[in-house]
């Protein structure tokens, strides 16, 4: 068998022989490349081939770009130790999430002075985010024979004033890393008892960095665990730290730039939401339809039985996350079903899974369908199958989902599925709790709907209600994640961190509104999303957006009835609308048309609209305020 | 490994390193002679040489390196 070797991320398929030729073809192409760049980042590169990625993304960017598939990124690299060698390799994997990657670095060292000075570059870098990678040689941390408390206020107070200065008031994303323990221990085991001693220390500051308030802006990379797992003594490299102030071996540079570049696309909402599962051999041992209930392995009391079982409670573990679980299998659907229902260890239940497909057709029209059911792109599943000819078939046909390669023994599954990052998060919110059980109830209402006559009798019968409030506290970090990852029900597409969405809280010139939605399938949570500046008497709705899962339910026509009887409330006499196209937001094109706005002005394809309100008719869908 | 195939190697290796596709190596050849080759791209350069052969260099190995040639006698003695 292969060895599992976490360092050469190897839930990743092998860099094929003619890889650098591929790199080569992108560089003298013609062509829009995002696709073929996107494609190429997908194999486990090594730093060299990370390089010859990057110097095709950077011939590449010389060329008109028009796909929308990469999202720009401005990224700061602040650090007390040396980061250019890892940075085209950071440039490369972030491909592999869709960003589109810029990176500003400071100037060694020169950490505190590029916070301080306006006319750094960091500060004049116009960033989305600032990476801290900081290395504890140069943390202020107190003397180890001292007695002074595990974490100085010193240390304290240099953070938090990176941290505020380098957030800019909220506008960027401040990515701070916890810091990995050093090698030696002065003491031996009692380093584990000196409250002073360097690793008690950095226990302490990554602690307190876990305690900062989300609300600060910040995002943590967690370095400390990612040396953990490949351990310190290989982590850290004396020769290249000696010779360049390296602050990790170079070695691990494909692993670290692939954590850093997950939580970039975390931060641009790219985080997976659905995991789709294979049956024969990835959730139990041996085929079900040939095997027979009593044939397949899985349960306690058999190595390959409990390995299977690992499996299962994995991907429940990540529907309790909030992670949407189907099934795609080939196989009869009564076959299929049989685990689920009768066999006594099955630790997933069909009520798990919110679409179950057991058929013949092959697994990449399938996985449409599942996407389609739910209402989600292909670029939100993930699909764990243990066959390598299924896995090629998928990732040819559909790139965009996420295929894990897997070892051959079951027993490594789960670190492939957790290991790859594709449901990385930067926040958890009680609705992301909920998420799978709203999808799956969507995948009920998708019935219900074609047991209806027409449009109108379903949406009566959903018996739909929703609380419409201002922006407040409780609400804040889901109104910060739908501003921040909605793409297609998003009429400007403008991008707020939590630190903005406050002071809008506070400014009595801005009208916001959060609107959450139940039916009798459950609670959709929060699902629209509306900003409002006043001009005068007037209301320019800076953004509106809404969650697709409520999409055709007229959600929209009752948010215009909520904010008209608020603007009428204020003295308003008009409402404003822009619909600035995004190449996603294309299904709002006409949102304003069909809401009675007339266009007053086109600009750019940009639109303007209006509304008086003056005789405005309540357009009164059948959504209950409650 | 013998001598040819170890220029050969590491001739892919600075072509990559250094971003010169065109790239080409005699053993006499140093630094100085070979754009691109400065004290950062050193660095990246004895990881991806000690990657692509599979050998660790000492800090005083390092610090001796001046021409293409001590690499291939390096690389020689260790992997030999």
């Amino acid at each position: 068998m292969k060895e599992w070797n976490f360092e050469s991320c190897p839930w990743l398929p092998a860099t094929p022989d003619d890889f650098r030729n591929q790199c080569q073809a992108v560089r003298q192409s013609d062509e829009d490349s995002s696709t073929d760049l996107y494609r190429l980042a997908q194999f486990a590169l090594n730093n060299s081939q990370l390089n010859s990625l990057a110097h095709a993304f950077a011939e590449a960017q010389k060329k008109p770009q028009k796909s929308q598939l990469l999202k720009p990124f401005r990224l700061g690299l602040v650090s007390n130790a040396t980061t250019a060698l890892f940075v085209p390799a950071l440039i490369a994997s972030s491909l592999r999430f869709a960003i589109s990657l810029t990176v500003v670095e400071a100037p060694f060292g020169q950490v505190m002075q590029e916070a301080l000075d306006p006319d750094s570059q960091i500060n004049q870098g116009e960033l989305d985010g600032v990476l801290l990678a900081l290395d504890y040689r140069g943390l202020p941390f107190a003397d180890i024979l001292g007695e002074a408390a595990s974490l100085s206020s010193d240390t304290k107070d240099y953070i938090n004033s990176l941290i505020e200065k380098f957030s800019d008031g909220g506008r960027r994303v401040v990515i701070v890393q916890t810091i990995p323990q050093p090698t030696e221990a002065l003491f031996g085991s009692y380093d584990a008892r000196m409250v002073s001693s360097m690793q008690r220390q950095i226990a302490a500051f990554n602690s307190y960095l876990a305690e900062l308030p989300q609300k600060s802006g910040t995002v943590i990379l967690d370095v400390a665990n990612l040396a953990n797992r490949v351990g310190l003594d290989r982590w850290h490299d004396p020769i290249q730290w000696n010779f360049a102030k390296l602050p990790f071996s170079q070695m691990v540079v494909p692993l670290y730039t692939d954590f850093i570049a997950r939580l970039l696309g975390a931060i641009r909402g790219k985080s997976r939401k659905c995991l789709v599962l294979d049956l024969d051999n990835t959730l139990w041992g041996g085929v079900i339809g040939d095997d027979g209930l009593d044939g397949i392995v899985l349960g306690q009391g058999n190595a390959l039985g409990e390995a299977f079982l690992e499996i299962q409670r994995t991907a429940l573990n990540l529907r309790k996350r909030g992670i949407v679980l189907a099934v795609c299998s080939k196989n009869d659907e009564i076959n299929a079903r049989m685990p689920f229902r009768k066999h006594p260890d099955m630790i997933l239940k069909e009520d798990h899974i919110a679409v179950f497909l057991a058929n013949w057709n092959d697994k990449a029209s399938n996985l449409e369908e599942i996407a389609r059911v739910l209402n989600i792109g292909l670029d939100a599943l993930v699909f764990l199958d243990d066959n390598p000819a299924e896995r090629a078939q998928v990732r040819e046909a559909l790139p965009q989902v996420a295929v894990p390669e897997l070892p051959d023994d079951p027993a490594f599954y789960p670190r492939a599925l957790l290991g790859g990052g594709y449901f990385e998060a930067i926040a958890y919110t009680p609705d992301d709790q909920q998420r799978a059980q709203q999808y799956q109830a969507n995948s009920q209402r998708t019935s219900l709907q074609s047991n209806c006559r027409n449009i109108d009798e379903f949406l009566q019968s959903l018996a739909m209600q929703a609380q419409v409030a201002q922006f407040d506290q409780m609400g804040r970090s889901r109104i910060v994640q739908l501003i921040n990852k909605t793409n297609q029900f998003n009429l400007t597409t403008r991008r707020y961190t939590e630190a903005q969405i406050i002071s809008m809280e506070e400014d009595s010139s801005i009208f916001t509104l959060q609107v959450r939605l139940q039916d009798r399938f459950g609670d959709n949570g929060m699902i629209s999303v509306v900003i409002c500046r006043t001009q005068g008497n007037l209301w320019d709705i800076d953004l509106w957006l809404m969650s697709c899962r409520v999409l055709k339910r007229r959600v929209e026509e009752f948010v215009l009835d909520q904010l008209v009887i608020e603007a009428k409330k204020h003295g308003i006499t008009t409402l404003q609308g822009v619909w600035i196209p995004s190449s996603r937001n294309d299904l709002v094109k006409d949102h304003y048309a069909n809401l009675n706005f007339k266009l007053i002005k086109e600009e750019d394809s940009t639109t303007y609209w209006q509304l008086p309100l003056k005789d405005y008719i309540p357009l009164n869908p059948p959504i209950k305020l409650a | 490994m013998n001598q040819d195939e170890i220029l050969v190697k590491i001739t892919e290796i600075m072509r990559e390193t250094f971003n010169t596709p065109s790239l080409t190596l005699t053993p006499e050849m140093t630094a100085k002679d070979i754009k691109g080759w400065d004290s950062m791209k050193n660095i990246w350069l004895i990881v991806a040489i000690e990657e692509a052969f599979g050998v660790k260099l000492s800090t005083a190995e390092v610090i001796s390196i001046e021409s293409v040639a001590d690499y291939i006698k390096l690389i020689e003695e260790k992997s030999a």
